[in-house]
């Protein structure tokens, strides 16, 4: 369980994230939904001990980040981050292994994180292009692939920063499925930052909602996302076509 | 996987050769049971002239290469080299200060003062706000370098005659004067077992900086440690044969273009290489106008630098 308390964040000029009181569970799947720039990436990096809140704690299982080793916290966070920057030459498989290394043991990968690796490639359609080179991949499966060593990872908390960049759409939902199973079957925590909504509100428990200066709103999906809501968050107006598998949004073109 | 494999194997058989061929070929044709059972100026120069050169022109490859493996993870650059951070040009500075001044038996403690004011100054200079900026490690790097090289150019220009021709060859690199393969072992035996142990952190670190945080990495300590070792060696290469130019920089970039990205594979593969490529170029510098030799740094540029533009010509 990850719980924030009287979060504080903010960016050289700028109000991100205040008094956020915020607590994350087991089996949840959570959406952080906002406008470009409101500090979706900032509050993802600050809850995953990546970087320090201006002020506020944040406690996992009631222990305080900033009291845990990197690699102990590894091996319970894992995050997938919105860009790389730097780019890999080896093949697919040594990429995805790179995930093990909260777990390592020996200087080199053992049996356990190549099966680990392996299944992480297969639950995300590319296991056939295990011995490929990470560089000659398109977009979209290169954030496969990196969503593949996030699994790897096998941590109990996952923070997805755009999950869904480059996918097809297809392959969204089938990433989307796999996200919200390993909360459902496997108990983990996950917690991606998400541009549709169709998506957060029929894939996502919950929804936390960035609006311009720091104002924080959170609960269950159900109950955050709505025509109004969104409206506000947005900023936009928006069609809402209701279809048998729930509501779409669409901004209108006025 | 096998491919891999296949090629540390060919490494392994080079490093010996290269080694074999350093020590039997020169001016006076010496086969090697000569070498060994040989009379006694056969043995003389067996004991006193090839076997240490050779042994310098080994260790200071392989730290040269090891060198260049680390500072290509730590600033981000496939084409970093290790002497783009100053070391090389600090200590070049010390020597030919001390060599200006006739103090030739100062000449090794004044360019280890020199590398160790640039390998401590550009840390210093590049650290804010709790944070190691690689970007600005890299420009400090560089324009500690362009100071030095003035200053060179300065001591040159200043010295007298006479002097320049061995200043010249201390700056080209060159191993005739290699005279402590002890010393350069044991820095190479240090630095390599040291980055062998951080190979799989390096490994995590190629990717990025904030990904390697989140993956368990400490970023800071990895990367100091990646700039001590890289310094360590650069300085114990340029006291033994001044600044031998392209096996840093051309003999990572050749075994990562032959399919070895691991770190694993990698050290160990630019030490045996790096070592195996200077040996050998050390040799071709000695007998190619013998009596005469040649720095041997021209030569390693010479082939390291067509070298190099054909590897980049291939870059997509």
């Amino acid at each position: 369980m990850l719980h924030s308390q009287n979060l504080h964040l903010s960016v050289p000029g700028r109000v991100l994230c205040q008094n956020l009181t915020l607590t994350l569970e087991p089996g949840q799947c959570w959406a952080i939904l906002g406008k470009n720039g409101s500090g979706k990436s900032t509050l993802i990096h600050a809850l995953s001990g990546l970087s320090k809140p201006v002020s506020g704690s944040i406690r996992l299982d009631g222990k305080a980040l900033t009291e845990i080793s990197r690699r102990n916290l590894a091996q319970r966070i894992g995050v997938l981050l919105q860009e790389e920057s730097a780019s890999f030459s080896g093949p697919v498989l040594d990429y995805v292994l790179l995930g093990r290394f909260p777990h390592a043991g020996s200087w080199r990968p053992d049996d356990g994180d190549l099966e680990a690796a392996r299944e992480a490639l297969k639950q995300t359609g590319m296991a056939q292009a295990q011995s490929q080179s990470f560089a000659t991949l398109s977009g979209g499966e290169r954030q496969r692939v990196r969503i593949a060593q996030l699994l790897a990872q096998e941590p109990d908390i996952l923070f997805l920063d755009e999950p869904l960049q480059h996918l097809d759409l297809p392959h969204q939902l089938a990433m989307m499925r796999l996200f919200r199973e390993l909360a459902d079957s496997q108990q983990k925590t996950v917690v991606m930052v998400l541009h549709d909504i169709f998506w957060a509100s029929h894939f996502c428990s919950h929804a936390l909602l960035i609006h311009d200066e720091g104002k924080i709103l959170n609960g269950e999906s159900a109950l955050m996302i709505s025509e109004n809501s969104m409206e506000t968050l947005y900023q936009c107006r928006f069609h809402k076509i209701e279809t048998s598998d729930g509501n779409y949004f669409l901004p209108t073109l006025e | 996987m096998r491919s891999r494999r296949l090629l540390f194997f060919g490494l392994l058989l080079l490093a010996p050769t290269s080694i074999l061929i350093a020590l039997s070929s020169g001016s006076a044709d010496l086969s090697l049971t000569q070498l060994l059972h040989g009379n006694a100026a056969q043995q003389e120069i067996f004991w006193q002239l090839r076997a240490p050169r050779a042994a310098s022109a080994f260790a200071c490859g392989a730290l040269l290469a090891l060198s260049g493996v680390l500072l290509q993870v730590l600033l981000r650059n496939p084409l970093a080299d290790p002497y783009l951070l100053g070391i090389s040009g600090g200590a070049a500075a010390g020597a030919l200060g001390a060599m200006l001044l006739g103090l030739a038996a100062a000449i090794k403690f004044s360019a280890f003062g020199g590398a160790l004011i640039a390998l401590l100054l550009v840390p210093a200079l590049s650290f804010r706000r709790h944070a190691w900026d690689i970007h600005h490690l890299l420009l400090t790097g560089i324009a500690l370098s362009a100071g030095f090289g003035a200053l060179i150019s300065l001591l040159l220009s200043i010295a007298p005659s006479a002097g320049i021709h061995g200043m010249l060859y201390w700056l080209m690199g060159d191993l005739s004067y290699a005279q402590s393969p002890v010393q350069t072992w044991a820095a190479l035996l240090a630095s390599g077992l040291a980055s062998v142990l951080l190979a799989r952190h390096l490994d995590v670190l190629a990717i990025g900086e904030l990904k390697a945080k989140s993956l368990g990495i400490a970023v800071l300590p990895v990367q100091g440690a990646a700039y001590l070792i890289a310094a360590t060696a650069t300085t114990a290469a340029v006291l033994e044969a001044g600044s031998i130019g392209f096996v840093g920089l051309v003999v990572p970039h050749l075994l990562r273009l032959l399919g070895m990205d691991s770190h694993r594979w990698l050290i160990p593969g630019a030490i045996l290489l790096g070592g195996s490529f200077l040996t050998l170029a050390d040799t071709l510098a000695r007998t190619l106008v013998a009596p005469q030799q040649l720095p041997v740094g021209v030569l390693t540029a010479l082939t390291g630098a067509p070298l190099l533009l054909f590897l980049l010509s291939r870059r997509r």
